[in-house]
């Protein structure tokens, strides 16, 4: 089936099964490769990216759902709240393999944006569904923290 | 000075440093990143030999057609071999450049010339550099978006392929539909027990793989392992039993006081799947692999296909957090073999979550039994450790036959020998940290390596020292408690070392040991050498334990010599301290009749934001000092500080990982 969508302000075609995962149509399809597979069951929080700026697990998100939402992946540069947080998470070197980052640069774009004041705790319990393996959690609490200060 | 080691295979300037582009050094190096940052930190290194600066030079991509063999990138070695090379390699350029430049001599000589063993290097107060906090020089471009993981590669023509791991360990296929039926699959391939599924794309051959997997038929394997039965199982196997540490005059018999520690199996969970790419043209195989180690991955690669390692080139791609012998070269393997089926094609390999979480090698069980004689004084004058599990290192080219899982799947291939160790002077496996670095006059431990394996295990993070730490440092405060001495200084009365007393003097004060804490709140203190001549690490861990664990503090002193990137060193103990806080909390992979239950996040979970602690790390510098590694050196005292704070917190002492509310109300009995 043919499908129209919208990634970070671009306009998109694409043929695929409607039941297709956007992350794979994202992948394959689009080359957003930024956008990553860790488990394809919605567990890891690796594959987030934001429907109308609503953080979703593109893994378990079929194509046929998306419809006309604005998809925002990683590879975005429209969106001023991502922008500063990358800047943060850069400043603070916030990651280390940085395989999560993508998903968790996203998730914590959409915290931000509902309450660019959260504490540490309310920062950590919004990020509970992001597994991260080498240990960077606490720099990516606390460049979450920064960006939301500049906001 | 003796050759360090990578300069012997690799002993010329040009094996490590690339002039030949006007302008800018290439940098090579054996050694790959998976996020410690080690490519920042040899860059740092060279810029400041050769006064060059930092934007000029290159790291080059590890690949075996170029880069000097360092064999594992591993044991938090890659400063101590990788990063001297590369320093002994720039001073000898630097020495040799004078009033030339480096690329003038490169036209000349082409660099070949011996890496000069004795030349001057740089002093630490005249470091600009080295010893300054440098970002990482890759997460930029992660932080983009951009294509930097070997699984977000789209070479031209690429194909994609899932394969079929059986239902069971044991388990022989009997049986497979080799039609494709599938929407965008290519082909379907078996090679024994061995079978795969090639697409076009990669979601095509994720659907082709389950519906592949519904239509297989296995045989049902008769012996199967529980991990239920896993200390009986470690207790009763047959064993490799060796003496690796007795002084003075050790009587068994004299002991007073016995306690067993251990550990479950424990999985690898990186938040990636592994993965690799294969492509074959004529009799030449071309492979990019995010292996720790090409060079030893390509010669058995080569001894499994009974070819010549000539005809095998790799190249690394990092793929996501590896901290280990993971399922990266086993991916390899399947890659190579998939794509011999569709010659001159690029093929992509993933495992899925299933398969990363069942397949690759564990972290091995661990039992270790410790034994004390206090004399009057309250001082330890007798002391004995056993320590118990299978082999630590089953990783390509070190065993008799290729450990490659797809070699011990297909026809003709063998099943993968039991895991080693590595021998104790470069630090052991299951014996790792087991010999005390404290002194007690009379001392013996004895490490008993299982010599088989139903289990597969390998290297992670640490090896033995996670468990031996563990043991050390918790039955040191059942001793201390039992005493009636303070932890701190009940270690204090046992060390001379001074870089070990002066972590252990730094953690005690920037946490406040001793204070008085609410009830149900505990500190409690771990401490170890790594390896003991690597980094020293002392961790306090503070926990609330009313309900159920949860640990609220660390705070960390480190001592890893001069810190060629201190905020790097700073990213690697704490990432560190929050693995072995996972491990040491929540992981334990459990098997039920040869299949891994544990095979997704939610029956195998690991450390989440709202588990983490607050950590404060203090760095004892010591720029006049050989840099050590810092990847491992936390591991095995946030463990120990953690139990030994639960104790503090509720008087319970646990002795079985993980510290689940499960084995806390076990204890308890």
């Amino acid at each position: 089936m043919n499908f129209q969508i919208n990634v970070n302000g671009n306009d998109y075609s694409v043929d695929c099964e409607e039941k297709t995962p956007l992350l794979w149509v994202l992948r394959n399809n689009l080359n957003f490769t930024g956008t990553r597979f860790g488990c394809g069951g919605g567990l890891c929080g690796a594959c987030t990216v934001l429907l109308d700026g609503v953080p979703v697990h593109s893994c378990d998100t079929p194509i046929w759902s998306v419809g006309d939402k604005r998809i925002e992946t990683v590879e975005s540069e429209l969106n001023p709240t991502l922008n500063k947080l990358k800047s943060c998470v850069d400043n603070l070197q916030a990651a280390q393999c940085g395989f999560c980052i993508s998903g968790l640069l996203m998730r914590a774009t959409s915290l931000i944006e509902s309450n660019p004041t959260l504490d540490r705790d309310s920062i950590a319990h919004g990020l509970d569904g992001h597994l991260c393996r080498c240990g960077a959690h606490n720099r990516i609490i606390e460049a979450v923290s920064q960006a939301g200060q500049q906001q | 000075m003796t050759t360090p080691e990578s300069l012997i295979k690799s002993p010329k300037v040009s094996d490590w440093l690339d002039f030949s582009i006007q302008g800018v050094v290439g940098i090579k190096t054996g050694k790959v990143e998976f996020g410690q940052g080690i490519r920042t930190a040899l860059v740092q290194i060279v810029s400041e030999e050769l006064r060059i600066e930092l934007s000029s030079c290159q790291i080059l991509v590890t690949e075996t057609a170029i880069s000097p063999d360092e064999s594992f990138t591993a044991g938090s070695l890659s400063i101590q071999d990788s990063g001297l090379a590369l320093r002994l390699a720039s001073a000898t350029a630097f020495d040799v450049a004078k009033d030339s430049d480096y690329w003038q001599v490169h036209l000349t000589s082409g660099w070949n010339i011996n890496v000069n063993l004795d030349v001057a290097t740089k002093n630490s107060e005249e470091y600009t550099i080295v010893g300054h906090d440098i970002s990482n020089l890759e997460l930029g471009s992660k932080l983009a978006g951009l294509a930097t993981f070997i699984q977000d590669q789209r070479f031209e023509g690429l194909l994609f392929a899932r394969v079929l791991r059986p239902p069971v360990r044991g388990a022989e296929l009997l049986s497979i539909p080799l039609e494709p039926t599938s929407p965008g699959v290519i082909k379907i391939i078996r090679n024994g027990s061995f079978a795969a599924v090639i697409a076009r794309d990669e979601y095509s051959a994720i659907v082709a793989a389950e519906k592949l997997s519904g239509e297989a038929k296995w045989t049902t394997p008769t012996s199967a392992f529980n991990s239920d039965d896993v200390n009986t199982f470690l207790k009763n196997s047959a064993k490799d039993s060796q003496i690796v540490h007795e002084i003075g005059a050790f009587n068994d018999e004299a002991i007073q006081i016995r306690a067993t520690y251990s550990r479950p199996f424990i999985s690898h969970a990186s938040i990636g799947t592994v993965t690799a790419i294969a492509q074959w043209n004529d009799q030449k195989l071309k492979i990019w692999s995010q292996s720790q180690g090409i060079y030893p991955l390509r010669s058995d690669i080569a001894r499994a296909l009974t070819i010549n390692e000539s005809d095998i080139s790799i190249s690394h791609i990092e793929g996501a957090g590896c901290y280990g012998h993971n399922g990266a070269d086993d991916v390899a393997f399947d890659a190579v073999l998939i794509s011999r089926e569709v010659p001159g094609i690029p093929v992509l390999v993933t495992w899925s979550r299933d398969d990363e979480l069942s397949w690759a090698p564990f972290g091995p069980a661990m039992q270790a039994e410790l034994g004390a004689q206090l004399d009057d004084s309250g001082a330890i004058v007798q002391w004995s450790h056993l320590v118990r599990g299978n082999g630590h290192s089953s990783r390509p080219s070190t065993l008799p036959t290729p450990s490659l899982l797809a070699y011990s799947q297909i026809a003709g291939g063998q099943a993968i020998p039991a895991a080693g160790d590595p021998p104790m002077p470069r630090g052991g496996g299951t014996g790792r940290n087991s010999i005390p670095l404290y002194e007690f006059d009379n001392a013996k431990v004895v490490t008993e390596r299982l010599t088989e394996m139903p289990i597969r295990t390998s290297a992670m993070r640490a090896l033995g020292a996670h468990l031996n730490v563990f043991a050390i440092e918790s039955f040191l405060d059942e001793l201390a408690f039992t005493s009636g001495q303070d932890p701190v200084e009940f270690r204090l009365r046992h060390l001379s070392d001074p870089r070990g007393r002066a972590v252990i003097e730094k953690v005690a004060q920037i946490s406040d040991w001793g204070t008085k804490l609410k009830d149900g709140t505990g500190q409690g203190i771990g401490f170890a050498r790594y390896k003991n001549k690597g980094a020293w690490c002392a961790v306090v861990a503070q926990v609330e334990a009313e309900v159920s664990l949860k640990v609220t503090h660390l705070w960390i002193a480190v001592d890893v010599g001069l810190a060629i990137n201190p905020d790097g060193v700073k990213n690697q103990i704490e990432g560190g301290a929050l693995q072995s806080m996972s491990w040491t909390t929540k992981e334990e992979v459990r098997i039920k009749e040869g299949k891994v239950l544990t095979n997704n996040w939610e029956d195998y979970p690991v450390l989440k934001f709202s588990d983490v602690p607050l950590i404060t790390t203090e760095i004892i510098s010591r720029p006049e000092m050989p840099t050590l590694g810092a990847g491992e050196a936390s591991i095995g005292p946030t463990g120990a500080a953690i139990a030994n704070a639960l104790h503090a917190a509720i008087g319970i002492r646990v002795k079985q990982m993980p510290l689940t509310s499960e084995n806390i109300v076990a204890s308890m009995e």
